[in-house]
């Protein structure tokens, strides 16, 4: 399903990535898009994650509460 | 090629001079009233919204006074603001208990998920004589006893079922063909019995059969031993043979047979059939329905084929279009609801799970439709190799050589390493769908769910972009369908009411 390999050649200042075609098909043009929007996804994911983890964690505890499987 | 990013795992920053600060549009200083949790979302394109609070609960409102409500300024007079009170959208100074029963409403919705795993499915064998298609599990040739459960792979995999602490077990004997293994159910049923002696649960039996292979002992142990039939039914003769392929092309003629004689055993709601759909299927569903109504079922469940198994690898998934599987449930739904209107009592059962939860306080155990993803939490799987699986799905992933749902070994694991491992609580943690872009903000995320599983297998992650979502795209499509047809007629109103009652 990987269509493009991404390595990070520096983090300070910048971020600074390196996307590499897995298959012949892949345009560079089309690498960076993909990259660009795998990365505000998660952007996305982190930030709502933030803000909702509390309400998540209490009803994954609640489905768990009664196995004998929490607290340890 | 070299990409340069800003701080991509920074949140974005929004203070752009143009905009003003969001208490610029915070009327509530002045508001008579407080707006609890709500969400909304386009209905149709006549301006209708379709709003929903925090458990689910639904109003359909025309633009402007979901705007004048969203900006609080909807006047007390206004015949919405009762019905927007009335389902805790808001509170004012005359309610002071609204926020306390909308929180024993969300208590009673949620309150089943404690009971954890309720379905325990055991893959006895699988060995099969059908040679379907789109079968989603691997086939072998049915003598090959490696295929099998064995002994002590069952009674390991017991040891996990009565770890859950669900008062109500469900055991549902799959294959390949379960009847092919009959004596290693008749070993489960009993042992599984004899434990609940002490464990003292509600234990209920399913038998998973294409019903060719039945026989007088099967039906005999089944009716003494109070076990449900499940079977499959694709459609009238032509269809299922074609969907079904056997030696002998009869398996239409056996499963019709089989559904007579094990209602005469074991009583006719007994046994339930379930539906298969295929390209083949798309032209013809008031042929389908018609021949569920011709052998008395009560309703049918309109399926979509799942991305799994031997439908990818027979490219009979991609056969057809999310918007063409759609058309075909659409105009399912409206025959059967023209049936009703004829006074047949029939039911689609998909859309009666999903109006359970618009319509009821209750949730449905329907797998798909839960956040939590049903995942371990709702049902399990114990294949006949001992491997356990986090959902029937994983398993047929795991038939393509994708293990990423296989969440331990009854031989080797403890209750614990399964239940605790990376491999389930992470999909369980990352899916959930109050958390994740798109579904966070979604009016629909009450009656929805995550299906990590399905994201998995075709985006390549379990929490999956929902634009891209074929599962996203298909509930959206069904939820509106749903109350589009029920705001259009009182009649149909009361039919779904009826349905969410018995789900
Ligand atoms: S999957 Fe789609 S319809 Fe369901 S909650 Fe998420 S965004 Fe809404």
């Amino acid at each position: 399903m990987a269509t493009v390999d991404v390595r990070i050649l520096a983090t300070e200042p910048e971020i600074l990535c390196e996307l590499r075609a897995l298959d012949k098909g892949t345009k560079a043009a089309d690498a960076d898009l993909k990259f660009r929007r795998e990365v505000t996804d998660h952007q996305l994911r982190m930030a709502i994650e933030e803000r909702t983890s509390g309400y998540r964690d209490l009803i994954l505890g609640l489905a768990f509460s009664k196995t004998g499987l929490q607290g340890g | 090629m070299i990409l340069s990013l800003a701080s991509p795992f920074q949140r974005p920053v929004c203070r752009v001079a143009k905009f003003r600060e969001a208490e610029a549009f915070d009327s509530s200083a002045n508001a008579a009233y407080t707006m609890l949790p709500w969400r909304f979302t386009a209905l149709d394109g006549n301006d209708r919204y379709v709003a929903t609070n925090l458990v689910g609960e639904h109003l359909v409102l025309d633009r402007e006074t979901i705007g004048k409500f969203a900006r609080q300024e909807l006047a007390p007079a206004d015949p919405a603001y009762d019905e927007l009170k009335a389902r805790h959208f808001l509170i004012d100074d005359d309610t002071n208990v609204a926020v306390d029963l909308l929180a024993l409403k969300v208590r009673t919705k949620l309150a089943p998920l404690a009971n954890f795993t309720a379905l325990h499915i055991f893959v006895v064998t699988l060995r099969c004589e059908h040679s379907c298609p789109y079968c989603q599990v691997s086939r072998a040739n049915n003598d090959r006893g490696e295929f099998d459960m064995s002994r002590e792979t069952a009674l390991k995999s017991l040891d996990l079922v009565f770890r859950s602490p669900s008062p109500a077990l469900k055991i549902e004997f799959q294959g390949g063909e379960s009847l092919l293994n009959l004596p290693l159910i008749k070993l489960i049923v009993e042992e599984a019995k004899r434990r609940n002696e002490t464990a003292r649960r509600e234990l209920a039996f399913v038998v998973a059969t294409n019903l060719a292979v039945l026989d007088d002992e099967a039906l005999a142990f089944c009716k003494a031993e109070n076990i449900l039939v499940s079977t499959s039914l694709d459609g009238p003769a032509e269809l299922h043979n074609a969907n079904r392929p056997r030696p002998g092309r009869d398996s239409h003629e056996r499963a019709v047979d089989g559904i007579h004689r094990a209602r005469g055993v074991l009583g006719h709601y007994n046994v339930g059939a379930l539906m298969t759909t295929t390209s083949a299927s798309l032209n013809q569903v008031k042929a389908i329905i018609d021949e569920y109504l011709r052998l008395d079922f009560g309703g049918i469940f309109l399926r979509p084929l799942s991305p799994y198994g031997f439908a990818i690898k027979t490219k009979s998934y991609a056969a057809y279009s999310r918007e063409r599987w759609l058309e075909f449930y659409f105009e399912g739904l409206d025959y059967i609801i023209s049936l009703n209107r004829q006074g047949f009592d029939f039911i689609e059962h998909y859309a009666a799970m999903v109006l359970k939860k618009m319509l009821t306080p209750l949730q449905t155990s329907y797998v798909d439709l839960m956040s939590p993803a049903g995942i371990g939490i709702a049902a399990i799987v114990y294949n006949y190799d001992g491997t356990v699986y986090a959902s029937d799905e994983s398993r047929m992933l795991a038939e393509m050589g994708d293990q990423t749902f296989a969440l331990g070994n009854v031989h080797r694991d403890s209750f614990e390493d399964i239940m605790l491992g990376d491999a389930l609580l992470e999909p369980l943690t990352q899916s959930f769908a109050g958390s994740v872009p798109g579904c966070s903000s979604c009016a629909f995320e009450p009656w929805c769910g995550a299906d990590p599983v399905f994201h998995h297998a075709t985006q390549g992650d379990p929490v999956g972009k929902k634009p891209l979502s074929a599962f996203c795209t298909r509930s959206m499509a069904l939820f509106r369908g749903l109350i589009t047809r029920m705001e259009a007629d009182d009649d149909v109103r009361a039919l779904f009411e009826k349905w969410a009652n018995r789900a």
